[in-house]
């Protein structure tokens, strides 16, 4: 439906967004011609939906290999005068800040945006960090919006901005922004002739504004300092950075979500007072701040993650108004790690300002906890029938618990869990090789790396050269389930699938590519062959050097999409009366469908996707595959019943 | 403005991941377009939808700002699973009406360790009304099956929603944005099953059953 109301939805109209599906908008509405990304949780659904609605509107789309190469054609497409929008999670923007740092400096012709999705509290990330300190290191002017409809408007306005400005401007949100739904009035969408117009390249061709070898950089960095104080006055706008003057001596300054959880706080405290919103964490509009804090006794800070505005606003107090009390994170009322909540800034409040609660939060938990404690845990597990939990399983019947495993960034990071214990490290996407590498250099224990398909070619290409090159003993498993499928199915190089269909693609072969780069013992196998892939990792574990195993077998969940859609049934399997009732299945394979009744394993029949690697590596072959109506029907007409 | 004019109204949808949390969150975020109230909403996307524990909090009202709602704050619990549900009893308190489908979906965690067990729908009910003003529970996905599939359980749960608690917006409209949420195809035994929550309801309510 959204999609629909994105596509439809006429100019006035309010309708009920996604943030991320209201960035999509403020994006078309800006006119955007050319959209690229990587996926990543909270902002996979930006580039998802621009993707499928590039054949409408005509803008040119592509699921980049990283956020690196996606910021870069992006910039390309900048460079040449085009509207362009790099679409990337927080951790996605570490990838790419080789590019955008120099890029800050050339700046660009036409429009780029950047969309940087942070997550504090780390729902679906390795690390939290906050991204708001990348615009003033980079010197890229960012716009970090507070909800849903602000999204789309800062979206569009970080189209303009950058456009007035000739540099990059970074669109940052935050989880409960990117992932929260709210009410959004539509504008208009400018109608455009597809295809795309070409460009002459002599007209764009100026190698001292976009060649930065250090006799250019330099003079282009001074004229980035001109840029930023020219954004600086822009910034002083009350639409990015309103102020609410009720001539209290109590101030509030907030950003982003914690902006919304301030309001609410005012409101169950009944307090009334001065509020700021910063909407523009780069540049800040330094003038507006210093006039707001400027009657002030108190200035209480609300802001996720580093206390970034807190320090810059001391620095602007030092002169403005010396003897002014700032409360936040480093007075200790508020907390630095993780996600805030209007509760949080509640109590916060309510502690900076000697306020009573209304409501006692910490009576209403504790008693919650306790009725609670006792709760078996329901943490993300493997689907059904999938593929990873297979090979993982494979894999510690090869090489047992004294073998190092690398892991990496995917679906199969959930390997760390009982009773796979197959992930002992991940760091960030790609690391698997990386750090494989370094510890081989010192252990006689067989060294494993664990990666999937799309995060090989993301970022394990170059580490897969450097351990070839450096001749590490390592074994490489790639988990090839043919999609991206953590952030939702994405298609990546050896995975083209059929959204690809209006703009084509080449089919990079995995096994291929690790032969390309040197190594000499590549293996492919079916991932539910748990025996013959047992044996093979034997093998390339006893292999001096790299080896690459290519376990290969399609996601369960596109599987079962794609069985559905040919009306091909789903033949789950059963348990028979051979069942001794060892639970090997559960407790060494553990797949969601098998349970323990009576003593014996059992298998859901409507969970079971059937795929049959439970039934390998059952000591006794009591897991069997049901008949299907259409094999009982051919056992009666063949009387072999 | 009054206090009364800045009440939210707050509700907490829980359940695992493949049950369509987020199907019942568009369908009361579209209704609510219509009513002239605003809605915000903090939803569960990524990694937890592999049969991992998804929250919605949806707040509607005249005014709203942030989505997460405070300990003890909801109206209306409104829990696809038992063991989510009673998860999620911080969000709950004398003002919560607690409305609970009955089917159970197992932790895998419950084959890796012999210590954990899945607690009784009755002790999950005698908790929950420990700290929530009513609980109600009914077995949603037992009447979706009547209407002709589990898959609408959640329409079941949408109209029980509708008869039991005080809503900001007219039902008419969840009635309606259902239709319009669901596929064409669909909408028949929607309907139904929404129809058969209400009646549930409206039964649960006269016989003052706090159990199905």
């Amino acid at each position: 439906m959204a999609l629909k109301d994105i596509q439809a939805g006429e100019p006035g109209e309010k309708v009920f967004l996604l943030g991320n599906e209201a960035i999509v908008r403020g994006a078309l509405e800006a006119g955007v011609e050319l959209v690229a990304g990587y996926p990543g949780t909270p902002s996979s659904e930006v580039l998802d939906l621009l993707f499928a609605l590039a054949p409408e509107f005509g803008h040119l789309a592509e699921y980049s290999v990283n956020e690196k190469v996606a910021v870069e054609t992006a910039a390309g497409a900048a460079i040449v005068g085009k509207r362009a929008f790099a679409i990337m999670k927080h951790v996605g923007v570490n990838v790419a800040t080789d590019a955008l740092f120099a890029l800050a400096q050339t700046g660009v012709n036409g429009a780029l945006v950047i969309l940087s999705a942070d997550d504090p509290g780390m729902h679906s990330s390795q690390s939290e960090q906050d991204n708001r300190l990348y615009g003033e290191h980079m010197h890229l002017p960012m716009l970090d919006p507070s909800s849903p409809a602000e999204a789309k408007a800062f979206a569009q306005a970080a189209f303009e901005l950058s456009h007035r400005l000739e540099l990059p401007v970074i669109l940052r949100t935050t989880t409960r922004v990117s992932h929260g739904s709210a009410l959004v009035r539509l504008g208009t969408i400018p109608p455009r002739a597809a295809p795309a117009e070409k460009v002459h390249w002599a007209r764009y061709r100026n190698p001292q504004r976009f060649t930065m070898v250090p006799v250019f950089a330099r003079a282009r960095r001074l004229l980035l300092t001109e840029k930023i104080a020219q954004a600086r006055q822009l910034c002083e706008d009350p639409r990015y950075n309103p102020v609410k003057n009720i001539g209290s001596s109590v101030g509030i300054l907030a950003s982003g979500i914690a902006y919304e959880y301030a309001l609410e706080a005012l409101q169950v405290l009944e307090l009334e007072a001065n509020v700021m919103k910063i909407g523009t964490p780069y540049p800040l509009p330094q003038q507006t701040m210093a006039e707001f804090i400027a009657d002030l006794k108190v200035l209480v800070v609300c802001e996720e993650l580093e206390p970034y505005l807190e320090d810059r606003v001391r620095a602007i107090a030092k002169e403005a108004n010396p003897g002014l009390k700032i409360y936040g994170k480093r007075s200790g009322h508020l907390p630095l790690e993780f996600e805030y909540s209007s509760q949080i800034v509640i109590s916060g409040l309510a502690k900076a300002l000697s306020l009573q609660l209304p409501v006692e939060f910490e009576k209403i938990e504790h008693r919650a906890r306790k009725l609670i404690q006792d709760l078996p845990a329901r943490t993300p597990v493997f689907c059904p029938g999938c593929p990873h939990q297979a090979s993982l399983y494979a894999l510690k019947q090869a090489v047992g618990q004294e073998a190092v495993f690398c892991g990496d960034i995917g679906c199969y990071t959930l390997g760390v869990q009982s009773p796979h214990n197959a992930v002992d490290t991940c760091l960030c996407m790609g690391a698997s090789i990386g750090l494989a590498n370094g510890i081989q250099y010192f252990s006689d224990d067989p060294v494993v790396a664990i990666i999937g398909d799309s995060t090989f070619f993301h970022s394990g290409l170059s580490a897969l050269a450097n351990a070839v090159y450096h001749q590490a003993n390592l074994t490489l498993v790639v988990l090839d389930n043919d999609t991206t499928a953590m952030t939702g199915h994405q298609p990546h190089p050896s995975a083209l699938d059929h959204r690809m269909k209006h703009t084509g693609g080449k089919l990079l072969d995995i096994a291929q590519v690790a032969e390309g780069l040197g190594v000499t013992d590549v293996k492919v196998l079916g991932a539910l062959e748990t025996e013959r892939l047992t044996e093979a990792v034997k093998h390339s574990v006893a292999h001096r050097g790299v080896s690459v195993i290519v376990s290969k077998e399609p996601c369960a969940l596109n599987w079962d999409r794609r069985r559905r859609r040919v009306g091909q049934p789903i033949v789950a399997y059963t348990v028979s009366d051979r069942c001794n009732g060892c639970l090997e299945c559960l407790r060494d394979f553990n797949c969601i469908a098998i349970y323990e009744q009576d003593g014996l394993a059992q298998i859901d029949a409507a969970l079971c996707n059937g795929c049959g690697a439970c039934a390998t590596i059952c000591p006794e072959e009591a897991i069997i595959q049901r008949r299907s109506a259409g094999d009982l029907l051919q056992e009666l007409t063949h009387g072999t019943f | 403005m009054a206090p009364s004019e800045r009440k939210f109204w707050n509700l907490v949808i829980a359940g695992v991941g493949g049950q369509g949390t987020i199907l019942t969150n568009a369908v009361l975020g579209r209704a609510v377009a219509r009513s002239g109230l605003e809605v915000v909403t903090a939803e569960t996307h990524g990694m937890a939808q592999r049969y991992g524990r998804i929250t919605i909090h949806l707040r509607i009202g005249p005014e709203v700002h942030g989505a997460l709602i405070p300990s003890g704050g909801a109206d209306v619990l409104l829990g696809l699973e038992p063991l989510e549900t009673l998860r999620s009893i911080e969000c709950c308190s004398q003002r919560t009406l607690v409305l609970m489908n009955r089917q159970v979906v197992r932790p895998p965690s419950l084959a890796l360790s012999w210590r954990a067990h899945y607690p009784s729908l009755e002790e999950i009910e005698r908790r929950l009304q420990q700290v929530a003003g009513t609980v109600l529970s009914l077995e949603a996905h037992e009447l979706a099956r009547q209407a002709g599939t589990i898959l609408a359980t959640n329409a079941v749960m949408l109209g029980a929603l509708c008869a039991t608690a005080e809503l900001p917006i007219p039902a008419e409209l969840i009635r309606q944005a259902l239709f319009e949420v669901v596929p064409a195809k669909a909408q028949e035994i929607n309907r139904d099953a929404f129809e058969m929550g209400r009646a549930w309801a409206h039964l649960a309510q006269k016989s003052s059953c706090h159990q199905s």
